[in-house]
């Protein structure tokens, strides 16, 4: 028996361990590159720039998205989910106080441009430590993730305004950052643009180690790219005077206007120098869903025609008709009793593939003229906007006693043509106390289907709970 | 039956083997064994020799020889699946023994699996058993497996995501166990692990839903041919993790098919044919004259909807049409042929079968087809070891149609919610086209669903190979010692191969529409599945002639892989006439891939004493997974069971057993948990663009520590005309798998940690009553009752995990009702808005519960001379669920109860617009918050045996049985619930169901079934 046992348990033995020194327990990552993996690979910087870049077109779109409804320049009619409608334009009701729901559709706007500063952040420390760049190279990377997170920080501050923001990034994403008031924020942006500036300086005439996109064309040097950088402080700034900040903004506003690229336009192609996000049908790319064969359900506000001023010939502004078309059949609104039909689409992405302006020299004529109005020079005020009505209007030059009577109103009008769909109008009402003058499609029935116009988008309830009621809770906004 | 195969066979073959030791003296037993109510012979029944390891089998006629070392008095008793077993005391000399068996109505016999390759009587268990058999899986067609068990499980709660051809449906055992681990239980054929994935059809492609769960996908359960089946069991809590360790954390469901006996070949043949039809429909809103119809809110502001309406309806009424029996209304018949021949010899036993099945769909173009060849062979080779091996080709393939959630009103339910049914979508014109639909929504939505059942496809076809072998190897045996290897290999291999086509005529498809920037789609897609499983190990017996215990001994090795890749096409703007994505404007690839390893060590003992009474077991599980932060760490879990039997113990009492059982398992992470990644945005100016991942992986992740104890009785009482059982579990969860939301300022959405606990906790009770039973051919009745309830309770979330959602899975916001994860509260738990009386608005809190309060179920059998008759039924009481099909119903003004009193005017008119209403946007998610409860008569069936003197009339042609039956499954719901089934889910097989949204509507079926043996 011992010799059978014997025997028995050599081959058991056998049998047993040839299953198990085939030990293999590694398993590749096979869906998602590794993060030391690409960090391990020498275009690991473009590929982290690339990311920047795309996720700074969707930062664009959900921006134009959101406050575009807001600012009652646009319509989202998704047939069959009415809350893009009632979340935006409905809302509730808490202590008698109309506000957005903060776990509701209009509770966006939020995490994707986070998630971007994010990517700006990681993008400068991936320079940093890395061996291959020289000095000049990593100040140029640094400037770029800089002006990026400086107006991605904006489009956050434009949603969320007197609520305040987070500033900083943490490290450990399980902490988050506390909340500042926006006067901080504010200052805290033009400080990170101005670092990056200082940053792009320093990197003298070294070249940016990655390719930007075709829509930075002209500006994708060091060099050419501070006058980017510029543009967005002269927005910042500008913006930032009208909310606490005051006259040195405004004076800081025309510094930047004439650091940045901007040229006296003549023309309407003039007026479209500037910096561009980019589309394309190939596969894996994006259209611009702002076109309305990308997304039909993409409506442009009836104001975009009613409150055109009428040119000379009687008719209307150049601006309503190049970027708004009616509809061949008007889009009744989702839901049951919510809202209005839509009649009117944007027209000015005529292509499923038109590239967006990011910021253009109208934008910055436009910043000149308010900048130039805060600082009291009204002469140039009017000069400046009359260029952008006549040129990029074809609308009569407005006379002295007609802006004095209400010059707000004058650079407003300017300002909600000249830049329609991109994310300006409710920010500009809401800045001059204008809020009123947003249209209201449905002010009729007393209870559950008035529309009102929200002051700022909510604090997201995700955001609210991640933060407990410790030092880290929002000052404001959320439940 | 297999499972007597490696103790019977085997020990008989090492009686004649040379190493047995020195020969005592040896006598021949020869006997017959047969039904007692028939006296039939019985075949293939195991015949033992109480205290020795000494069996034999029965031949085709009954007999059996088996050689006794011993010349004293020996016992032998009878052992087989559905039959009582019987002893005998055979005195000094005495060579034969002859037995009649009764049946054994109650399933008190049998074994039931502990591990890898060993098994224990069913009455020494230490855990509960739930199994159901061929005859009670197949007396009725069902589209898939799950289907087939509906109401006979007790502890399972089995559920059909809609009632699409083809499959579809959960089975969840014993509640919830995990959050965001695995929660389908793991599935077993013959030993080998099968998938039970499901795949994304693209569906989402055309329809812009969400998810992929709710494109209505069918689960890889629907390819096993439950012909082949022989037995079903469901391993519940502990004991199924002993087994199958990290994957068996929601249960096993153990199927072992159909081998061959000894004996002449014998062939069945089965031809069923029957129906399906719609369930249950309340019909849609009568419209009752222009003016309602103008108001509605399909038609108002809708230019070309106020034309149709204006075209058809006046003053004094409308037209009405039912849309949903225009489209659901086809009755085609369904057929399903299956044959199998079985036979061989002692040494040499084979088993072969075929189906094929065709299940035509309610609605055109909808149906499924699933085909099945299966061949085994058990083959002793030389004089030690025995294989069975086993291989089955299966194909299924599933016209699914469109259904669920929906953004382009192409799936028929939610389109028809938005089309006020006044105008013949269904005819079409002279030139061939159908109605434009001028409704829902306007012109980016519009949607004939007639169309788009006549043109559009979406199909899926899978082929299948599993193939198993199981060597058994008897290495040693003498009188009190029993030493076998067993080696398991097998494979599960599949390919699906999915076709949606979606053609630039469907209204939806237009330029205008939502899909209609690139019109006509088609998405083409392959998923390949390999899942390859191996087990090394040793069983020692260990039976010391003093009979006072009986010790098994085991030990070995598993190893697991699992891997899926799939490809696919998205093809949008088909060249016209094109049926593949060759060609068009737009094409997206889509790759993936995922791949696991498992390896685990095991040891386990069942040490068996006090005169088979008293059953004490204990095992020790190492694992290690691909899927943990750290592959090469093992984890360990421990298990104990103990179980006494009392045979008489009080009058009225035959049998009575207290078991009870503890044990550890892990659920194991995903695949992907444990990277740090970067996520691939896309593209932009045609570079890549790399960013910040929305999950943050964790390098530190592990499985989930699942603690389960269970205990209960069994009793058999009055001549064992009744038995009852009772169990309670509580299964504790540790290390549970969370996704806390974080801060999304932070720039990352949500981390998976190890970060709570859970507690499930419930109760299951049976009781089997035979009230009529006659031995002779009069009538038997067995009826059977149970109760289960179960309950999961998150018990805490470590420091700073905060509440989490799931996302679509759970629900469409709290608008709608929708799962949040938060401690101290239900794993089920239904959050939503309501108004207070002050009329304030609570938000986010807790208005229901998916899980249901109980559950029962109720089947009958009766036989009456040749007549059976049978009948399954089930009850759930409560159970929230989301009516979404009720809301988008309300929201299109097109519910059939619409116009019916309102209970508060000032709101609303009408009940539906009072409803939609006082609903509020979502500020009072109670108002499609409903009731789920519901009674279902699952089957019921009628067969006859053709009597035996009748038969013999055709033996010249070879037929020596034959059987009719009529039978039908689904037949009613009776439920207060206002919708098609309260039981079917949006987002297909999910911790927790709750979401009625545009379900393909369930159906009912009749069959017609011959079976003919020869």
């Amino acid at each position: 028996m011992s010799r059978t046992l014997t025997r028995m348990a050599l081959a058991a033995a056998a049998l047993l361990g040839a299953v198990a020194c085939s030990d293999n327990l590694t398993v590749p990552s096979y869906n998602s590159p590794t993060i030391a993996g690409v960090n391990a690979d020498p275009n690991a910087v473009q590929f982290y720039a690339t990311g920047v870049l795309h996720e700074l077109r969707e930062s664009f779109y959900e921006q134009t998205f959101g406050v575009g409804i807001l600012g009652r320049e646009s319509y989202y009619y998704f047939p069959t989910d009415p809350r893009f409608v009632t979340g935006y334009l409905i809302g509730q009701t808490v202590n008698g106080v109309r506000q957005l729901d903060p776990a509701g559709f209009a509770s966006g706007n939020w995490y994707t441009h986070f998630r971007n500063i994010r990517n700006t952040v990681n993008l400068a420390a991936l320079a940093t430590s890395s061996k291959a760049l020289s000095a000049s190279q990593k100040a140029s990377v640094t400037g770029f993730a800089q002006t990026i997170h400086g107006l991605t920080l904006w489009y956050l501050l434009v949603s969320r305004d007197t609520l305040g923001v987070p500033i900083a990034t943490p490290a450990d994403p399980a902490v988050p950052a506390p909340f500042v008031s926006r006067d901080a924020a504010f200052k805290y942006d033009l400080a990170l643009l101005d670092s990056g500036a200082t940053a792009l300086q320093a990197a003298g005439s070294a070249q940016f180690p990655f390719a930007l996109t075709s829509g930075f064309a002209g500006f994708d040097q060091p060099s050419t790219f501070l006058t980017f950088n510029r543009a967005v402080a002269a927005r910042v700034a500008n913006d930032y005077a009208t909310k606490g900040c005051g006259t040195a903004c405004y004076t800081q506003a025309l510094a930047d206007v004439s650091a940045s690229f901007f040229t006296q336009p003549a023309t309407v192609a003039d007026m479209n120098i500037g910096v561009y996000n980019v589309y394309s049908s190939t596969a894996g790319d994006f259209l611009n869903f702002e076109n309305n064969l990308a997304d039909p359900n993409y409506l442009a506000h009836a104001s975009a025609v009613t409150d055109a001023q009428t040119k000379a010939n009687g008719a209307l502004d150049d601006r309503s008709t190049r970027k708004v078309a009616q509809l061949s059949t008007p889009r009744p609104s989702p839901g049951s009793g919510v809202g209005i039909p839509a009649d009117y689409y944007f027209s000015m992405y005529p292509s499923t593939t038109t590239p967006s302006r990011l910021i253009s020299d109208e934008e910055l004529l436009l910043i000149k003229a308010e900048a130039e109005y805060g600082t009291g020079n009204l002469g140039q005020a009017l000069l400046d906007l009359n260029t952008v009505r006549t040129v990029s209007g074809g609308l009569a030059p407005l006379s002295g006693t007609t802006f004095a009577t209400d010059p707000i109103g004058a650079i407003l009008y300017e300002r909600h043509f000249s830049l329609l769909n991109e994310g300006f109008r409710w920010n500009d009402a809401r800045r001059f106390g204008r809020l009123n003058t947003l249209e209201l499609d449905s002010n009729v029935d007393p209870t559950i289907r008035k529309h009102f116009v929200a002051p700022v988008q909510p604090i997201p309830t995700q955001e609210c709970n991640a933060r407990g009621n410790g030092p880290l809770k929002p000052p404001a906004g959320c439940p | 039956m297999r499972r007597y195969f490696y103790g019977a066979s085997a020990l008989m073959l090492l009686l004649a083997a040379p190493s047995v030791g020195r020969a005592q003296q040896i006598r021949e037993i020869t006997g017959r064994v047969t039904q007692a109510a028939t006296g039939a012979p019985l075949p293939d029944i195991s015949v033992g020799v109480v205290g020795q390891l000494v069996g034999a089998r029965t031949n085709e006629k009954g007999e059996f020889r088996i050689r006794v070392q011993s010349a004293g008095d020996v016992t032998l008793q009878t052992r087989a699946l559905g039959y009582k077993r019987q002893t005998q005391r055979l005195a000094v000399g005495q060579t034969t023994a002859n037995f009649s068996l009764e049946k054994d109505v109650l399933e008190l016999e049998g074994v039931t699996v502990t591990g890898a390759a060993t098994s224990v009587d069913r009455r020494n268990a230490t855990s509960a058993v739930a199994s159901v058999n061929s005859e009670e899986l197949n007396r009725v067609p069902a589209v898939s497996v799950e289907s087939a068990l509906q109401g006979k499980v007790l502890g399972a709660t089995i559920s059909m995501n809609n009632g699409a051809p083809g499959g579809g449906g959960q089975i969840q055992i014993r509640g919830a166990s995990s959050l965001i681990g695995r929660i389908d239980p793991l599935y077993v054929v013959d030993g080998v692990i099968i998938s039970n994935g499901v795949r994304s059809n693209g569906q989402h492609v055309i329809t812009g839903s969400l998810n992929a769960g709710e494109e209505n996908g069918t689960n890889r359960l629907a390819d096993i041919n439950p012909n082949d089946i022989e037995n079903i069991e469901i391993l519940k809590g502990s004991v199924a993790s002993a087994i199958y360790g990290s994957q068996a954390t929601n249960g096993v469901v153990v199927i072992t098919t159909k081998r061959g006996t000894s004996g002449a070949p014998r062939f069945n043949f089965t031809q069923r044919v029957g129906t399906y039809q719609l369930i249950r429909d309340h019909g849609l809103r009568h419209f009752k004259d222009l003016a309602t119809l103008l108001a509605s809110s399909q038609v108002a502001g809708n230019d070309a909807g106020i034309a149709a309406a204006n075209s058809v309806c006046t003053a004094s009424g409308c037209p009405y049409h039912d849309y949903i029996k225009e489209l659901y209304g086809r009755t085609d018949p369904s057929l399903e042929t299956s044959a199998n021949l079985s036979g061989g010899i002692e040494t040499t036993k084979y088993y072969v079968s075929v189906t094929d099945k065709q299940d035509a769909g309610i609605a055109m173009n909808t149906g499924a087809r699933h085909q099945s060849l299966r061949a085994s062979l058990d083959q002793t080779i030389g004089s030690r070891i025995t294989a069975s091996i086993g291989s089955t080709m299966l194909r299924s393939f599933s016209q699914r149609g469109i259904s669920n959630n929906d953004n382009t009103n192409s799936s028929p339910i939610y389109g028809f919610a938005y089309t006020p049914n006044v105008l013949d979508l269904r005819h079409k014109d002279a030139a061939g086209n159908y109605p434009i639909n001028p409704f829902g929504g306007g012109p980016s939505n519009i949607s004939n669903p007639f169309q788009t059942f006549d043109l559009m496809r979406n199909n899926e076809d899978v082929y299948r190979i599993l193939g198993s072998a199981n060597i058994a190897f008897a290495a040693y045996s003498n009188a009190t010692n029993d030493v076998r290897f067993n080696v398991l290999a097998g494979v599960d291999r599949s390919s699906t191969e999915a076709y949606l086509f979606a053609p630039a005529s469907l209204q939806f498809e237009q330029p205008g529409t939502n899909n209609g920037t690139y019109p006509g789609a088609a998405v083409r897609g392959n998923g390949d599945n390999l899942l390859g499983n191996t087990q090394v190990g040793g069983v020692w017996v260990l039976d010391p002639t003093t009979k006072w215990f009986r010790a098994t001994t085991s030990a070995g090795i598993q190893r697991e892989a699992r891997q899926n890749r799939d490809y696919t096409i998205v093809a949008q703007g088909l060249t016209p006439g094109v049926l593949v994505a060759s060609g068009a404007v737009h094409t997206t690839t889509g790759d993936g891939q995922s791949e696991v390893r498992n390896q685990a060590y095991y040891a386990s003992e069942e040490f068996l004493t006090a005169g088979e009474r008293l059953l004490l077991s204990a095992g020790l599980r190492g694992e290690k997974s691909t899927v943990n932060g750290d592959p090469k760490k093992l984890y360990t879990f421990p298990r104990f069971g103990a179980s006494l039997h009392f045979a008489n113990p009080v009058r009225f009492i035959s049998d009575f057993k207290i078991r009870g059982t503890r044990g550890e398992a892990g659920n194991q992470p995903s695949y992907g948990d444990s990277f740090l990644t970067l996520t691939n945005a896309g593209l932009i100016d045609g570079q890549t663009a790399l960013i910040q991942s929305a999950v943050s992986g964790n390098a530190g992740i592990k499985p989930e520590r699942l603690t389960e104890t269970e205990y209960g009785f069994d009793g058999a009482l009055f001549n064992d005309r009744v038995h009852m059982e009772a169990t309670w579990f509580n299964r504790d969860i540790h290390d549970l798998l969370v996704r806390p939301l974080l801060a999304p300022s932070t720039g990352v959405n949500q981390e998976i940690v190890n970060g709570g606990k859970m507690r499930t906790r419930g109760t299951e009770l049976g009781l089997t009553v035979v009230p009529i039973e006659s031995r002779g051919n009069g009538v038997t009745w067995t009826s059977r009752v149970t109760y289960q309830t179960n309950g999961s309770r998150i018990l805490s979330f470590n420091q700073g995990v905060l509440p989490f959602t799931i996302g679509a899975a759970g629900g469409f916001g709290t608008a709608f009702g929708r799962l949040k994860f938060s401690p101290g509260q239900s794993t089920s738990a239904i959050y939503g808005n309501y108004v207070r009386k002050d009329g304030s608005v609570a938000r986010d809190t807790i208005l229901g519960d998916a899980n249901p309060t109980f559950q029962m179920g109720f089947s009958n059998d009766v036989t009456w001379g040749n007549w059976t008759f049978a009948g399954v039924a089930d009850y759930r009481k409560g159970g929230t669920v989301s009516n979404l099909t009720l809301q988008i119903q309300d929201e299109g003004n097109t519910t059939w109860d619409y116009d019916k009193k309102s209970p508060n005017p000032a709101v609303g008119t009408t009940l539906g617009s009072w409803r939609y209403n006082s609903w509020s946007g979502g500020n009072n998610t109670l108002n499609y918050l409903s009731d789920g409860s519901f009674f279902k008569i699952r089957e019921l069936t009628a067969a006859y045996t053709v009597p035996s003197n009748l038969v013999s009339r055709f033996a010249n042609v070879g037929v020596r049985s034959a059987r009719f039956s009529v039978s039908g499954r689904n037949m009613f719901i009776i439920s207060a619930y206002n919708g098609y089934d309260p039981e079917v889910n949006n987002g297909g097989n999910q911790v927790a169901r709750f979401v009625d949204l545009a379900p393909f509507p369930p159906s009912r079926s009749y069959f017609l079934s011959v079976d003919l043996g020869f």
